[in-house]
């Protein structure tokens, strides 16, 4: 059921939803969405009767308990909505530099070729361990293709110290070994979703079994890789453990790269992936090690439509002493508190947003159980998933 | 969801339940309702989707950059 409301205003690039005691407004100039509070919106309302600034917040006082202080100082941003300047920025400004640049000729890819939604990428390095690296984890994507999309270059210039380039642009000159890894394969995630006809991306995990498709939201260190592996061994296929990519028809792209796992979660998944203990281990350029392994299955996308649920997982450690399942609590999310999750986490769009769309992702919202649940071991949540 | 949004959905075209907020009578019971809950809720009007902050998503940094090196 819809549960967003939409109203025109006298503005007429202004479009205001509403979903209960929350709201939106969507400026259709700047093809941005915004989240307004309560004070926001009887702000906006006031304004968009064309009145002056004095007038608004007599307007407000009159109709709410606020102090006209707190209202005065917040009449700036509000009024900035009325602002017609389009942004400077574009949505596509975003593609990274080398999809548009050309592939350099290279004259076999049989050993060194990979495959990631049918983005081929040719991976050359002249570190052997790195090469041997590369070969051992991305066997399960390795696939010949004459055309490539990618050739990737990775070169070593000091002592270890690498640069690492994509059809000959450089995206970095002077890496560690040990990020060379997470470097290559956030790349080439990036990489396959932007070269495909996608129209959103999303920073978390997709799964689906016979019976839905879950997506996994939520801030780095949230738990997502985490519970993707543990799912994965539960009958669950991925589709990326990473981004969460939709096609124009809002189905969702798989993205056949592996897991990348935490140091923090290596205990809780050694049991299930006995592998794991013999894995090289790697840094991310934000510090945190990890370690990669690949689920059972991924999904071949597209994917017929199936029934979404969307979970904000917040893995929040137990107290010592307390039982784990003690912790575990699931709150329903609004639409709205849905999208500011999808938002807040990481995201991109591919194409203009204008209200058609906004509307097309309150639609595809609204058809799914929406809900955070926060838990101190992973177990509750794998049991409720199950059930 | 009703046949309608479903429809909508596949051929691409938005919801038709625009609305607009007409009558200064609408007007002044949205300000009232929201009114009523302003002096309870946090002052805040931030952007959710802006061309600004779109951009691909990286664990270990959040969408405005913090995290990353």
């Amino acid at each position: 059921m819809m549960t967003v409301t939409k109203f025109s205003l006298n503005t007429d690039y202004l479009t205001l939803f509403v979903e209960n005691d929350s709201a939106l407004v969507f400026h259709h100039i700047k093809q941005s969405l915004f989240h307004l509070s309560p004070l926001s919106v009887s702000l906006l309302l006031a304004l968009d009767q064309g009145v002056s600034e004095q007038q608004a917040i007599q307007q407000v006082l009159k109709a709410s308990d606020c102090r006209q202080v707190d209202i005065e100082s917040h009449l700036a941003s509000v009024s900035d909505l009325f602002n017609k300047q389009p942004q400077e920025k574009h949505y596509l400004a975003e593609q990274y530099p080398e999809i548009s640049r050309p592939v350099p000729e290279i004259d076999s890819c049989s050993s060194k070729c990979y495959c990631v939604n049918d983005s081929y990428f040719v991976i050359e390095a002249d570190s052997v361990a790195f090469t041997d690296e590369v070969s051992r984890l991305l066997a399960p994507c390795r696939k010949h293709n004459k055309l490539i999309d990618f050739y990737v270059e990775i070169r070593q210039h000091s002592d270890h110290r690498f640069s690492f380039s994509c059809n000959g642009y450089c995206i970095e000159q002077s890496l560690p070994y040990e990020q060379l890894m997470p470097e290559l394969i956030e790349r080439m995630q990036v990489l396959a979703y932007q070269k495909s006809d996608y129209l959103f991306c999303f920073h978390g995990a997709a799964l689906k079994n016979s019976n839905q498709c879950l997506l996994l939201p939520g801030v780095s260190g949230a738990g997502k890789s985490t519970l993707a592996a543990q799912l994965a061994q539960r009958g669950f296929a991925l589709y990326s453990d990473e981004m969460m990519v939709l096609d124009p028809d809002f189905n969702l792209i798989s993205l056949a790269l592996p897991i990348a796992v935490k140091s923090g979660s290596w205990p809780v998944l050694t049991a299930e992936y006995p592998s794991l203990a013999k894995q090289s281990a790697w840094r991310k350029q934000d510090g945190r090690v990890v370690k990669y392994l690949w689920p059972q299955q991924f999904v071949v996308s597209p994917t017929p439509s199936c029934q979404m649920r969307l979970i904000n997982p917040e893995f929040t450690a137990a107290e010592q002493g307390s039982e784990c399942n003690e912790g575990f609590q699931e709150q329903p999310l609004t639409v709205i508190e849905a999208l500011a999750v999808l938002t807040q986490s990481g995201y991109q769009v591919h194409q203009k947003l204008d209200i058609n769309l906004v509307e097309r992702l309150f639609v595809f919202l609204s058809r799914m159980t929406r809900s955070r649940m926060q838990y101190a071991c992973s177990n509750s949540v794998l049991e409720k998933l199950s059930s | 969801m009703s046949q309608q949004q479903e429809q909508s959905i596949k051929q691409n075209q938005p919801l038709a339940d625009a609305s607009h907020i007409e009558t200064d009578e609408q007007r002044r019971r949205f300000m009232e309702k929201f009114g009523k809950l302003a002096a309870i809720t946090p002052i805040a009007l931030t952007t959710m989707m802006s061309p600004a902050n779109s951009a691909p998503p990286r664990s270990g940094c959040n969408r405005n950059g913090k995290g990353c090196r």
